[in-house]
């Protein structure tokens, strides 16, 4: 026995490896924490939750300097020094490329979006089991629709050609002849994707944060009236209106003001159709960091951020005065010697200083601005805080609204703008107006012109990602020259000011600078980040095929 | 090493019985050091007998008897005439040749001479001494065909390893096998270092910055495939194979093992100091058309300012203890050893230390029965800055002269802010590096175990389980501040602090059984057979945890102290398997013909069913040409001349788990947990194949006075696997630094690469005198990298962070040329007449994305002006001719090792030098860029482009990052051609005659002195840069890495 032993225990050693003989379990891994397409989308929550991502991260790379950069260093609502500020500062001169950091962001961010919504659209209808009862299913592709939308709206506005796409996995193999699709095809493209979401998502739900069917209804109308389809630009409008979904702060809302729009504490109000939905949890990527980028200083911020690198300009803060509107400048700049008790309540609010001039404009970003984590109740980080960005809000479809009134009657024919002399006195037309004026405390009109609608869209939406697009279409839909947008930059002055000195630091000299820029420069060519992929993106559009 | 071993302790029981002379004597080494288990034996006769514990022997020799035989493993075997003599003492000399050493082949061991594939091997001797804090870095210039490079210099940092050039995408870090425990080089799984903020950062951390070399025995370094395919596929870049030291027979030994070294940064950049930077600020602020700054109006009346580098750079200590104790007795050995090593950085806020403890006990419990086990418990902290272009580096050379480092009140400083402005100038490098806590804790325990049954002569069964458990604590801890110039405003200020954790455990356990066959057929017939089954499974857990806003202070950083509402959790977790089969057979004829057969099956978790198993075979096999008769005339000549020509295949499975299928990730979002669709899948995913041919020759001559080898091989992956580079209008792309939500692309087999070259090792005993010996080894490794398709793929990016937020590529993969080629505009000289700028009105240049337009006003980025640069193939306003600019891999790399022995002195001087491969100064888009203001530039800056200085090559200050004068060109490439004098040595050993009166063996004084200058003409701070992160396609880029320190040792090794 003694002899054997030793072949006993080796062919006991040798039975082990027979027997222990790895099972297919052994080589199935499966991710251990987190769900897979085959496994996700089977109950009515899981389907519920699946949209949540279309309203956050993926919209990261835009929500901070590149929304603002956008709309507001073009415009001419903001300043920067050219020199202080790497990742944005070509844009305060319209020399942005296509390789500037925030024109890789905007695209990469927007096709962020379009890509989860894409993943959705097309994973969602053949996952979920039939115990998801459909209403919720479609529900669920709506907001993916609507949300790929406004994706492509921002694309189609900043880059012009872009290609569509729906399917990407079609093109893993052949993304390097991927062409663009004309700006038309992409209106078209989004128009059928509204329709889907005005179908398909629940009404009535804006409130909770996802989009409704109203929601759907006021970016088409959007849409429509960028198209300078007047007819359906008005009928979306008044759908929106009269699902009562919505209402203005301080108007239809009582109690509350313009301010209390870019609070946290106002997430997801009556006024909020479409936002990105942040949190200040998770840190950067996650939540929303224009705080950071346009607060004055970190004494607001309370978290080492507040970079102030952009400054109203005083051109900007002259149209509010010119304007006579306090309640909106209060609301979006902030003034030496302002006071908002929301922000630093803990040493009884915050006073801006006298000396404070961000950008040298005399002057800081108040819109978004929202104070320290203690203000917040915890809801602020370093460079993310909980408060939603707007992607539409209703006061928005009252001026679709006034100004499809106005294009109907105007009526400029295709490809061309309303003239800045049309008026309107149509008694609906002025109402809504009217009731966006009467929250600014601002006298009602009783007739008003092209210039005079762009100007109320320009004080409401200013340094919130708007009005450099209104510039856009002035001179009519995809457009290819822009006399009319050339003029009005033209007379806005982006200078800087110089001199202040104390005790009241308002003895500066005001530096005039207007820069003008050229037709082409009212489209960003597409990152070459990109390009260098795919060199058909710089070659002329193909018309998209619908089928 | 072991089996001879063994065979010497039985043999010790066969006593010399027959009367005769009695032969006495002592048997050392060289040194004096008395050799307990030297053999002594008669020539011719059957007598034999073993030293006892102090060396001595004693012998009877039978009439007839001649001569005595001494041998010793290690030694060479010394014949001494008996003639009158009764006493012999012999000091046995080192082995002169390697063809007796033991090398290491992976699940078994073969004599040197034996080998017939790629084997390159570092013995303790060739390290030892060197004050080195990591095995991996101790390879540097010593085995033909491996390169390594510090991917930083900061302590316990990461170090990459490729041998024979970089064949894959997804890491090209070899196979560590560390007594059976498999690590993998390329970092994966949980321990990584956490990051605070944004930004391109080193997180991967050093597989092996736990381990204590003192405690290796030897290095073998399998290169080719017909050596690696025994380890299938997880050999695709090479196999290290690290065995740790054994006790040997005889009495218990106690090494004690000390250095102390001090480091120092040998090399600063001239950065401006304060005149120089306020006249720069001065002519920028025209320049913008900003105001000038009041307090430089007269820069001559200015102090030199702020010296940052030496703000952020100190003298730094190391020491390293080692302590050991090995021995063996009756049929068992052991070897126990505890090591501490201390290391500060040359930066401040750097550090590292470890613990070891290890041990290693063999016992042959029965004649048929052997066990072992050896067995590792570390422990080590690391203490890092933030890194490259985020990093204290980075901001310190940038920093401007004219903010204080400390306020008069002991505060910390910094620029100046205007009121309500932004300040005039980055954050403090001091501050940032030593107020931020980012420390990485782990620990480590490794072990193995194996039981050998021998169930005949010739057929052995060996088991083994190995296992390697990995626990670290990775933490950042971004503290409260409030800080700024006095008199101005707090410049940076955080009132909400943040901790962010991360508790990881890797896992890994492995089970590996062989049957072993050895039998000689006739005389000449040897072979050898192995059938193996082995299973492994990696797992990794972590729990990732951020909290903030800490009420209780800066001080006590745990995360119940945390706001629980600003809470946020993760959890990274996975796990992959693997089961294997292999056979080998090794069959040798003569000692002269030898052939090497292997093959593996591997199943791997990695891929989709179906797709998961693939097979790896290897051959090689080798002629001794100098056993032929026709050589016999010259075997004085040529001592050994081998030829050896091997074939294989090996994979690579190293892809994340899962990769196949597409996944649904959670997202935090303001609606609550969001869920990301991760991926693009790819079910068809599936082994990498590497195809490796070489041929070698192994050669002795002058009766081993020169040995060597050379060999050639090529090395081609095939279908190898990445992740797809996809545009971003396919699945989204990172935006601010942020690609949360981004649709991976998929990971494919695709694309083909090869590396072909050359290497080889000589060693020559230039003097062999009794007193005096002096040997050179010169190692020369060569190897050119080619992609050879991309599957019809387009070329791949690699992009770098220039800091100020630009993301800039400047490598470029493409077929034809080598993996993370440099890529960008060539330079055509500076515009500096009207003519040229005229040419350039009607042909505009058009580097940024959009055509330049000639105009006047120096803020516009697109602008060209007299003093700015124009480039090569400018045709019409479309996109300029972009260019491949250069190779980041060398030429050929090389080392020169000369050991002088003098009495009891020797000296080694170890050189190491690197040829014809490219850098990229990434730091230079900011430090030469002048198109800012308020950061400091190079002294060299200043000189640029003006009217009056129309000869400078540096173009003229322009507004705005990125600007035509900024984008990637072959300005900021230099050569990466360097010759470091390594390393000196002086080492003493005390004469063992002498040791003896203080109780010991032997006791050994050195003191050396590593990287004491580089010859280069790079002109940043280290022409050796690594990857970074590992990442091959962004190699050779010195964007703010931690240069390698200078360093001087003291050190003592005492033997009681």
């Amino acid at each position: 026995m003694k002899k054997h032993i030793k072949y006993l225990i080796g062919i006991g050693a040798m039975i082990g490896v027979a027997t222990t003989g790895c099972k297919k379990d052994f080589f199935n891994r499966p991710p251990a924490n987190e769900s897979t397409v085959g496994t996700y989308y089977q109950t009515t929550p899981e389907v519920q939750a699946s949209t949540n991502i279309l309203y956050a991260a993926p919209w990261f790379g835009f929500n901070g300097k590149a929304f603002l950069a956008t709309s507001e260093l073009l415009s001419g609502n903001a300043r920067c020094y050219v020199g202080t500020d790497p990742e944005f500062g070509a844009y305060s001169n319209y020399t942005e490329g296509n390789a500037t950091p925030v024109v890789t962001s905007t695209w990469n961010s927007l096709y962020t979006v379009i890509a989860q919504a894409n993943a959705l659209l097309n994973n969602l209808p053949t996952a979920a089991p039939a115990s998801v009862p459909a209403s919720v299913v479609n529900n669920a592709l709506g907001e993916a629709h609507l949300m790929r939308a406004a994706a492509y709206f921002y694309l189609v506005r900043i880059f012009g050609n872009v290609p569509i796409i729906t399917n990407p996995t079609a093109f893993v193999g052949t993304f390097q002849t991927v062409p663009t699709n004309p700006v038309t095809d992409i209106y078209k493209f989004m128009i059928i994707d509204l329709q889907f979401a005005e179908a398909n998502c629940t009404p009535g739900v804006a409130s909770t944060g996802h989009v409704s069917s109203a929601s759907a209804s006021g970016l088409l109308a959007k849409v429509y009236l960028y198209e300078q389809d007047y007819m359906d630009a008005k009928k979306e409008a008044e759908k929106v209106i009269n699902s009562g979904e919505f209402g203005l702060l301080g108007v239809d809302i009582a109690g509350l003001t313009y301010n209390n729009l870019f609070q946290i504490q106002y997430n997801n109000n009556k006024e909020s159709m479409i936002a990105m939905q942040w949190s200040s949890n998770a840190g950067y990527g996650f939540g929303n960091q224009i705080q950071s980028v346009v607060a004055l200083n970190s004494t607001i911020t309370g978290t080492g951020d507040g970079y102030a690198e952009l400054g109203p300009t005083f051109d900007l803060q002259d149209a509010f005065k010119a304007a006579g509107d306090k309640v909106r400048l209060h609301g979006t700049i902030m003034l030496p010697g302002d006071v908002y008790p929301e922000i630093d309540k803990a040493t009884g609010g915050y006073t801006v200083p006298l000396n404070a001039s961000a950008q040298g404009t005399a002057s800081g970003v108040k819109k978004y601005v929202v104070g320290t984590p203690a203000d917040n109740n915890n809801e602020t980080a370093f460079q993310a805080t909980s408060g939603n960005t707007y992607i539409m809000r209703y006061a928005d479809v009252y001026l679709i609204e006034a100004e499809a009134i106005l294009g109907l009657s105007a009526n400029p024919g295709q490809g061309h703008g309303i003239d800045t002399n049309a008026t309107s006195s149509d008694p609906t037309a002025l109402k809504y107006i009217n009731l966006v004026r009467q929250r600014a405390g601002l006298t009602a009109k009783t007739s008003f012109s092209y210039r005079d609608l762009i100007k109320e869209r320009r004080l409401e939406f200013a340094l919130e990602g708007d009005y450099w697009y209104d510039l856009q279409r002035i001179d009519g839909f995809n457009s290819s020259t822009h006399p009319t947008a050339e003029a009005i930059i033209g007379t806005e002055n982006k200078g800087d000011s110089y001199g202040a000195t104390a005790p009241t630091y308002t003895n500066y000299t005001v530096n005039h600078t207007y820069i003008i820029p050229t037709d082409a420069q009212f489209i960003i060519p597409i990152p070459i980040t990109d390009v260098e992929a795919d060199p058909n993106l710089v070659k002329p559009p193909v018309k998209y095929n619908f089928n | 090493m072991v089996l001879l071993f063994l065979s010497l302790v039985m043999c010790s029981t066969v006593m010399a019985q027959t009367p005769g002379t009695v032969i006495k004597g002592t048997v050392t080494d060289d040194k004096g050091v008395t050799l307990p288990g030297a053999t002594v034996s008669v020539k011719g006769a059957p007598v034999r007998t073993i030293t006892d514990i102090n060396g001595k022997y004693s012998i009877n020799v039978p009439p007839g008897g001649k001569t005595l035989v001494f041998t010793f493993i290690g030694m060479d075997t010394q014949e001494v005439l008996i003639g009158t003599k009764t006493t012999i003492n012999v000091a046995l000399q080192l082995s002169s040749t390697a063809l007796t050493d033991v090398v290491v082949i992976g699940y078994g061991e073969q004599k040197r001479g034996d080998v017939n594939g790629a084997i390159a091997s570092v013995s303790a001797k060739d390290i030892a001494e060197i004050p080195q804090p990591s095995i991996d870095q101790m390879l540097q210039g010593k085995a033909a065909g491996v390169t390594v490079t510090q991917n930083s210099g900061g302590p316990g940092s990461a170090t990459s390893v490729h041998i024979r050039g970089i064949s894959s995408f997804t890491g090209s870090e070899p196979l560590y096998v560390i007594d059976g425990v498999a690590i993998e080089g390329n970092s994966q799984g949980g321990v990584q270092l956490t990051r605070p903020g944004g930004g391109q950062e080193e997180t991967t951390v050093s597989p092996l910055a736990q381990l204590n070399p003192n405690d290796i025995e030897s290095i073998d370094v399998l290169k080719d495939a017909s050596a690696t395919a025994i380890y299938g596929s997880r050999a695709s870049n090479g196999v290290v194979i690290i065995t740790t030291k054994k006790g040997k027979n005889g009495s218990a030994k106690i090494d004690y093992d000390f250095w102390y070294g001090l480091q120092s940064q040998g090399k600063f950049l001239k950065v401006m100091n304060l005149p120089q930077y306020a006249t720069l600020e001065n002519s920028l602020a025209d320049d913008f058309g900003v105001g000038r700054r009041i307090e430089f109006s007269d820069p001559s009346i200015l102090g030199p300012g702020t010296n940052w580098q030496n703000a952020i750079f100190q003298t730094a200590p190391e020491q390293s203890h080692t302590l050991s104790i090995s021995g063996g007795k009756d049929n068992t050995d052991y070897y126990i050893s505890a090591g501490y090593f201390n290391q500060d950085g040359t930066i401040v806020g750097f550090s590292f230390n470890r613990y070891t403890f290890h041990a290693t006990v063999n016992s042959q419990v029965k004649d048929w029965f052997k066990v072992g086990t050896s067995f590792s418990a570390n422990q080590s902290n690391e203490s890092v800055g933030e890194g490259n272009s985020t990093g204290v580096i980075y901001n310190a050379l940038l920093a401007a002269p004219d903010a204080a480092v400390y306020n008069a009140d002991g505060t910390y400083a910094a620029p100046f802010t205007p009121p309500g402005g932004l300040p005039e100038g980055g954050p403090n490098p001091v501050q940032q590096a030593l107020n931020i806590t980012n420390t990485l804790l782990r620990s480590n325990v490794q072990g193995s175990l194996y039981g050998d049954i021998k169930f005949t002569k010739d057929l052995t069964l060996h088991s083994e389980a190995d296992g390697n458990f990995d626990w670290s604590n990775a933490k950042t801890f971004l503290p409260t501040y409030s800080y700024g110039a006095t008199g101005s405003v707090p410049a940076f200020q955080n009132q909400q602090a943040v901790l962010n954790e991360y508790n990881a455990s890797d896992n890994y356990w492995n089970w590996v059984e062989h049957l072993n066959y050895n039998h000689t057929f006739g005389k000449k017939n040897v072979v050898t057979a192995l059938v193996g089954h082995e299973v492994w499974e990696s797992t990794y857990d972590g729990i990732q945890a951020t909290t903030k806003g800490f009420t209780a202070g800066n001080t006590l950083q745990t995360l119940n102290l945390g706001t629980q509402t600003t809470d946020n959790l993760g959890e990274p977790k996975g796990s992959t398997s693997m089961e294997s089969y292999l056979a080998r057979v090794i069959y040798t004829y003569d000692d002269k013909y030898s052939l090497t057969a292997t093959d593996r099956r591997d199943q791997s978790s990695n891929f989709a069913p179906g797709h998961q198993i693939g097979y790896f075979p290897g051959v090689a096999v080798s002629w001794r040409i100098s056993q032929e008769p026709f050589m016999a005339s010259i075997n004085q000549t040529i001592n050994n001349l081998k030829l050896r020509v091997g074939y294989g295949t090996v994979g690579n499975s190293n892809i994340q788990q899962y990769a196949y299928g597409s996944a649904i990730t959670p997202v935090t979002t303001g609606l609550g947990t969001g869920f990301s669709f991760a991926n693009f899948n790819n079910p068809n995913v599936t082994w990498e194949t590497d195809i490796q041919k070489n041929i070698g020759l192994d050669f002795s001559i002058l009766n081993n006075r020169i040995d060597g080898s050379i060999d050639a091989f090529d090395k081609t992956s095939k279908n190898f696997l990445f992740q797809q580079p996809l545009p971003a209008f396919l699945g989204g792309g990172t935006g601010e630094y942020s690609s949360a939500g981004v649709v991976q692309p998929p990971y494919v087999n695709a694309g083909e690469i090869q590396n072909k070259g050359i290497e080889f090792s000589i060693t020559s005993r230039n003097i062999q005198d009794k007193d005096f010996k002096w040997s050179t080894t010169l190692i020369f490794s060569h190897y050119t990298n080619t992609v050879l398709s991309l599957n019809g793929f387009p070329a791949i990016i690699g992009s770098v962070n220039s800091g100020g937020g630009a993301i800039i590529p400047v490598t470029r993969t493409a077929v034809g040329g080598p993996v993370g080629e440099f890529y960008g505009y060539k330079i055509q000289g500076i515009v500096s007449t009207q003519a040229e700028l005229e040419n350039l009105a009607t042909h505009p240049q058009n580097v940024t994305g959009s055509p330049s337009v000639v105009t006047s006003d120096r803020t516009v980025a697109n602008g060209v002006y007299l003093g700015d640069l124009e480039y090569q193939g400018n045709n019409n306003g479309a996109p300029n001719t972009q260019y491949a600019l250069g190779n980041p891999n060398p030429d050929f790399t090389y080392s020169i090792t000369n050991t002088f022995n003098y009495q009891d002195f020797d000296l080694s001087i170890f050189l190491t030098g690197s040829y014809g491969g490219k850098i990229l100064n990434a730091l230079d888009f900011q430090l030469e860029a002048l198109d800012g203001l308020y950061s400091n530039q190079l002294a060299a800056a200043g000189n640029y482009w003006t009217p009056s200085n129309p000869n400078s090559t540096i173009p003229a200050p322009r507004a705005t990052f990125g600007n035509n004068n900024t984008v990637m060109s072959d300005r900021f490439l230099e050569s990466a051609s360097f010759l470091r004098l390594q390393n000196i040595r002086l080492g003493y050993n005390l004469p063992a005659r002498y040791a003896k009166y203080i109780k010991m063996n032997t006791v050994k004084l050195f003191v050396s002195g590593q990287n004491l200058y580089v010859f280069t003409k790079y002109s940043g701070l280290d022409p050796e840069v690594g990857s970074f992160n590992q990442n091959p396609t962004l190699m050779n880029v010195d964007n703010g890495r931690y240069p390698i320190p200078r360093v001087i040792t003291f050190g003592l090794n005492a033997q009681f």
